[in-house]
C-alpha cells in the first residue's frame, strides 16, 4: 500500500517513503528482516531492523510533538544499526510488505551525517572509514583496486591484524589482484559523482551541518 | 404539465451538514413541473414515509423525486411507500444527496448548489417516468449445486428437506471435499471423518439429491428460475449400476505405488479405486493417465477380477442437461503447496510439509496411521517447528489477505503432536493469533499453558537443511528481534488458502463476479453475503474467502434458504427495468433492421430472434426480441442499436436528455414523442 504521500513534512519517515517509495508504516513488525540479517549480531547491532521501522512508525505518530520526534529521530540516526547494514539486500527481497530495509538504512545513513546525529562508536566508524576509503578509491582511479583499498583502510583505522588471515585465501581464489587494473578516465566518475551531490541537494534544499563526505 | 412532489431528507447530519436543505426543497419548487417540495429530517422513517404518502393523495402528485441517500439503500422503501399511496412505483425516482454530495464535499454553499443540481435533473427525468409493471417469470423448484464439500453436501441436504430436489454435482470421484482429509477439528478435537460421513452418506442416499459424482459443470444457459446446466460425467471406466464397491479390482492393480491425492501426496494408491474406504459413491475409477492397460494394452487384471463385470475401458464421458432454477456455488478452495516457498528449504524438502500433509500425518485413516512421523526416514521428530502465515497477509508476493483458519488448526496441530508425543517440542513461529469464535481463545490459551507449545512472535527468514535436520532462521520480535536459528526435525507450514485454480473459469461459466485475488464476490459483504450479483446464483463456504467449518455451514444453510425462499413464490417477479424493442402495428411492424448487433454485445445473452409472419403464415422479417428475464437492465443494446430500435425502460432516451438539458439549463425538449 502507497502512504508516501502522507506523511507528515520533515519527518525522516517521509523522507524514507520518498526515497524508498514505501512508508514506514507498511511494516507490520513481523521480524522477517532481523531473522535473516546476517549482521544482526548480538553485540553489534545495538537495534534490529525490525526496530528501526518501529521507531520511524512512532516518529510519524509524534510528529506534531517536536521533543517526542526529535528524541526518536535521534534514537534512529544516531543507531549503528545503519552504519553495519552490509547492504544485502536481503530483508527488502524477502519483506511481506515489500519496505526496502537495506534503502531505509541508506537514508539513515545520509540523514545521521546531515543532522549531525551519527554516532561515531567504533562499529560506526569503522563503517564510515570505509565507506571514506573506498569513495576516495572512486574518484582517485575511477574503479576499486581491492589491495590499496585494504591497506588504506587498515591505515585509517590502525586496526592492522583484522581479518588479516583471510588475505592469502583471497588471494588464492583470485579475488586480491596484486597490480590495480589499467588507468581510466576519472572525469565521467568525477562528474557523476557531481552530479549527485548537485541531485542530493536539490532533494534536501542546501546541505546543513554536514559533517562527513559519503 | 406532470404534477412532482419533491421531497429532500436531512439523513440526520448527513445530508444536512453539508447541504441547506430546506434551501434546496425552495429552489425545487421554482423547477418545472414541481407542486409540492419540502424537507424532513428522516424520509425513511415512518413519519417520513407518511409526509410522502399523504402528499401524494391531498396534491394529487403524478411523481416523486426524493432527495436522499443512494437508491442502493432506500429505493425501494421509497417505491413501497408510492405504492401504498396508490402511485405506480416506478413513478419514484431517487435522487443522491448523501454519497454523491454531501459526503463528498465540504463547502455547504457549493453542496447545495450542487444539490439543487441533482434535484433539477431528476425532475426533469422524472416528468418522463412511465408506470412499469414488474415482470413476471416462470419458475423450475429444482437446484444445482456445485461442489460436494461439506458446504455443498449442507446446502444440498438443506434445500432437499425443504422438499425440493437438487443436483449436487461434485468433480472428484467422491463426495468429502478437505474436510474428509482432516484429522480432527478446532476447538473440540473432534473427529472429522466421524462426522461428515455420516452427512456424506445421507447425501448420497437422499431421494430428494440426485448426486453427479466425477462430474463437472460444462455449460450454464439461462437466466433465475430457469436454468439449463450441461453436465460432464466423465468416463469412470467402471459402470456404476453394477458395481457393488466390493474392492476386488484395486486388490488385483498392479500399479500400487502412485501417490496418493488424498493423502497429499504421502500415501501411495492404484490406479483404480477409490480415494478413501468411505466413499460416496464408494464406486471406483480408473486413473486412465496411470493405467498400463490405457498404456499399453497388455493388462486387464481388474476386468479379470470383477465378478460382476462392471469395468468397462471403453466407456466415453457423458453430456446431460439439467433444468434447475437456482444454483448454488460451493466449490471450495486449494492450499498453496510448498513449493511456492522458494525460501523454505527451495520448497522441495520432504521434512518441509503444508498443514494440509500434517492432517493426513495426524489422521488414523493416513499413511502412518495418525503417528506423526517425518516423510524422509518415518522417524518420530523431536522438535516440530509450525510456520504460521505461509503465504498469506504476504502484499510482496500478491496475496494481502489472512486466511483465516490457519492460526487455529496450528494450534491444534502443534497440540496433537505434543498428545500423540509427549517428550516433543512444538513451536509456533505466528505474527499475530487470531482467534475469533466460540471457544477458540480458550483453545489457543490451553495450547501454550496446558501443553506447552512454545509461540515464537517472528516471521521466519529461511529454513536450511544441515545435518539431517533443518535450522529455521527466526528472530524474537518481543526481545527486539533477536536472531534464533532453530533446529526442527519438522517444518510444517500454514499455508494459504487459495481459491481453485479453476474458480474464475466457472464463474465466467455460471456469469458471477470475483475479487481480484478470485474469491467469488457477493452482492453486498454484509447485508447480502450469500447472494451473487447474478439473480439465482448462490455462495456457500471458501469459494467466497477463507472460512472455517462453522462458518462454511452455516452460509450453505443460509444459501438453502434463499434457494427454498426463492422457490416459494409461484412465479418470479423481476424489476421491469430492461431493455425492450420498438414495435408497431403493420405496415412499419418494427424500426430494427435485423442487424443483430445487440445480439454480439448482450452480456446475458438476452436477445432473441423474433420472426413476424402476415396472416398467412409468410415472413416479413426477423427482429430482435429481449428476453426480459435473462434482461439485466444494463442498457449495452441500447448503445449498439444503429436504427435507435431499442430503448431501456426507466432509462429512455427521452428521460435521459431531459436530465441532460436540465442539468445544462437549456430548454431543449427530446425530440420526437414516445
Amino acid at each position: 500500500m502507497d502512504h508516501s504521500g502522507s506523511l507528515p513534512t520533515g519527518t525522516v519517515s517521509s523522507l524514507v517513503a520518498r526515497a524508498t517509495g514505501t512508508s514506514p508504516l507498511a511494516c507490520y513488525q513481523c521480524g522477517r528482516c532481523a531473522a535473516g540479517c546476517p549482521q544482526n549480531v548480538a553485540g553489534e547491532m545495538d537495534l534490529s531492523p525490525t526496530q528501526i521501522l518501529r521507531l520511524l512508525q512512532l516518529e510519524i505518530a509524534f510528529a506534531t510533538d517536536p521533543s517526542q520526534a526529535a528524541s526518536l529521530q535521534r534514537r534512529a540516526l544516531g543507531a549503528d544499526t545503519p552504519w553495519l547494514c552490509a547492504g544485502c539486500q536481503a530483508c527488502s527481497s524477502r519483506c511481506p510488505q515489500g519496505v526496502d530495509v537495506a534503502g531505509v538504512m541508506d537514508v539513515l545513513r545520509q540523514e545521521s551525517l546531515r543532522r549531525g546525529l551519527y554516532s561515531g562508536s567504533p562499529q560506526a566508524r569503522s563503517a564510515m572509514a570505509l565507506h571514506k576509503t573506498f569513495m576516495e578509491g572512486v574518484l582517485r582511479r575511477g574503479r576499486i583496486h581491492e589491495l590499496t583499498l585494504v591497506a588504506l583502510y587498515k591505515l585509517r583505522t590502525m586496526n592492522l591484524f583484522e581479518d588479516a588471515l583471510l588475505g592469502p585465501a583471497m588471494f588464492l581464489k583470485g579475488k586480491l589482484h596484486l597490480l590495480p587494473p589499467a588507468g581510466h578516465d576519472t572525469t565521467a566518475v568525477r562528474r557523476a559523482v557531481e552530479s549527485l551531490k548537485r541531485r542530493r541537494e536539490e532533494w534536501h534544499g542546501p546541505a546543513a551541518g554536514e559533517k562527513g563526505s559519503g | 404539465m406532470a404534477r412532482i412532489g419533491v421531497f429532500v431528507c436531512h439523513c440526520g447530519e448527513n445530508i444536512a451538514r453539508t447541504v441547506d436543505c430546506a434551501g434546496v426543497a425552495a429552489a425545487s419548487l421554482e423547477m418545472p413541473g414541481v407542486a409540492t417540495a419540502v424537507d424532513y429530517r428522516y424520509l425513511c422513517s415512518d413519519p417520513g414515509q407518511a409526509l410522502i404518502r399523504e402528499a401524494i393523495v391531498k396534491v394529487g402528485l403524478a411523481g416523486v423525486v426524493i432527495a436522499s441517500c443512494s437508491p442502493r439503500m432506500h429505493e425501494k422503501t421509497f417505491r413501497r411507500a408510492a405504492e401504498a399511496a396508490g402511485l405506480n412505483p416506478y413513478l419514484c425516482e431517487i435522487a443522491n444527496l448523501r454519497e454523491q454530495c454531501s459526503w463528498v464535499h465540504t463547502d455547504r454553499d457549493q453542496a447545495t448548489r450542487k444539490a439543487i443540481e441533482i434535484v433539477r435533473a431528476h425532475v426533469a427525468r422524472a416528468r418522463y417516468n412511465a408506470p412499469l409493471v414488474p415482470v413476471r417469470v416462470p419458475l423450475t423448484r429444482r437446484a444445482l449445486v456445485v461442489g460436494g464439500g461439506i458446504a455443498g453436501i449442507q446446502a444440498a441436504l438443506d434445500i432437499a428437506e425443504g422438499g425440493v430436489e437438487v443436483v449436487l454435482v461434485e468433480r472428484s470421484p467422491s463426495l468429502g471435499g478437505h474436510m474428509a482429509q482432516l484429522s480432527e477439528t478446532f476447538p473440540t478435537l473432534d473427529c472429522s471423518q466421524c462426522i461428515l460421513t455420516p452427512r456424506m452418506v445421507e447425501a448420497g442416499t437422499h431421494g430428494r439429491i440426485r448426486l453427479e459424482a466425477y462430474s463437472e459443470v460444462e455449460k450454464v444457459e439461462g437466466y433465475v428460475g430457469n436454468f439449463q446446466v450441461s453436465i460432464r460425467r466423465k468416463a469412470r471406466y467402471v459402470d456404476p449400476n453394477r458395481c457393488t464397491g466390493c474392492g476386488a479390482c484395486w486388490q488385483q492393480c498392479p500399479m500400487k505405488k502412485l501417490k496418493s491425492v488424498f493423502d497429499e501426496g504421502l500415501g501411495k494408491r492404484t490406479a483404480i479405486g477409490v480415494p478413501f474406504p468411505q466413499a460416496v459413491p464408494n464406486k471406483p475409477v480408473i486413473d486412465r493417465e496411470n493405467c498400463i492397460q490405457f498404456k499399453t494394452k497388455k493388462c486387464g487384471r481388474c476386468q479379470k477380477a470383477c465378478p460382476v463385470g462392471a469395468i468397462d475401458f471403453d466407456q466415453q464421458d457423458d453430456l446431460v442437461t439439467e433444468q434447475v432454477g437456482a444454483i448454488v456455488a460451493a466449490t471450495g478452495f486449494q492450499v498453496l503447496g510448498k513449493e511456492a516457498f522458494p525460501l523454505y528449504a527451495d520448497g522441495d524438502h520432504p521434512d518441509v510439509i503444508t498443514g494440509l500433509q500434517f492432517e493426513r500425518l495426524a489422521s488414523a485413516s493416513g499413511p502412518t496411521g495418525g503417528e506423526i512421523r517425518r516423510p524422509s526416514d518415518g522417524e518420530i521428530p523431536r522438535t516440530v517447528v509450525f510456520i504460521q502465515c505461509a503465504g498469506s497477509r504476504e502484499p510482496a508476493l500478491g496475496r494481502g489477505y489472512c486466511s483465516k483458519i490457519c492460526c487455529m488448526y496450528t494450534a491444534k496441530h502443534a497440540m496433537l503432536y505434543k498428545h500423540k508425543y509427549h517428550p516433543g517440542r512444538p513451536i509456533v513461529l505466528c505474527m499475530d493469533v487470531r482467534t475469533g469464535g466460540k471457544g477458540y481463545d480458550e483453545f489457543w490459551r490451553r495450547a501454550t499453558e496446558q501443553d506447552g507449545v512454545l509461540y515464537i512472535r517472528s516471521r521466519s527468514a529461511r529454513v536450511y537443511p544441515s545435518g539431517g535436520r533443518l535450522v529455521v532462521q527466526a528472530a524474537d520480535t518481543l526481545l527486539g528481534g533477536e536472531r534464533m536459528e532453530l533446529e526442527a526435525d519438522l517444518v510444517v507450514l500454514a499455508t494459504a488458502m487459495v481459491p481453485q485454480p479453476d474458480a474464475r473459469a466457472l464463474a465466467r461459466k455460471l456469469g458471477i463476479g470475483y475479487d481480484s485475488d478470485g474469491w467469488y464476490s457477493e452482492v453486498h459483504p454484509k447485508l447480502r453475503p450469500v447472494e451473487c450479483a447474478s439473480a439465482g446464483i448462490f455462495l456457500a463456504g471458501a469459494c467466497q474467502g477463507p472460512k472455517d467449518i462453522p462458518e462454511t455451514v452455516a452460509q450453505a444453510s443460509a444459501a438453502a434458504s434463499k434457494v427454498l425462499g426463492l422457490f416459494a413464490a409461484r412465479e418470479l417477479l423481476r424489476e421491469p427495468l430492461v431493455s425492450r424493442v420498438h414495435r408497431a402495428p403493420p405496415p412499419v411492424h418494427s424500426i430494427c433492421g435485423g442487424c443483430f448487433a445487440c445480439e454480439q454485445v448482450c452480456p446475458y445473452r438476452a436477445i432473441e430472434r423474433e420472426e413476424i409472419r402476415d396472416r398467412k403464415g409468410n415472413l416479413i422479417k426477423v427482429v430482435a426480441r429481449v428476453n426480459a428475464g435473462l434482461c439485466q437492465g444494463c442498457g449495452t443494446c441500447v448503445a449498439a442499436c444503429r436504427a435507435k430500435a431499442i430503448d431501456l425502460e426507466g432509462f429512455t432516451d427521452e428521460q435521459i436528455v431531459a436530465a441532460l438539458g436540465a442539468l445544462a439549463e437549456s430548454n431543449v425538449e427530446p425530440a420526437g414523442a414516445r
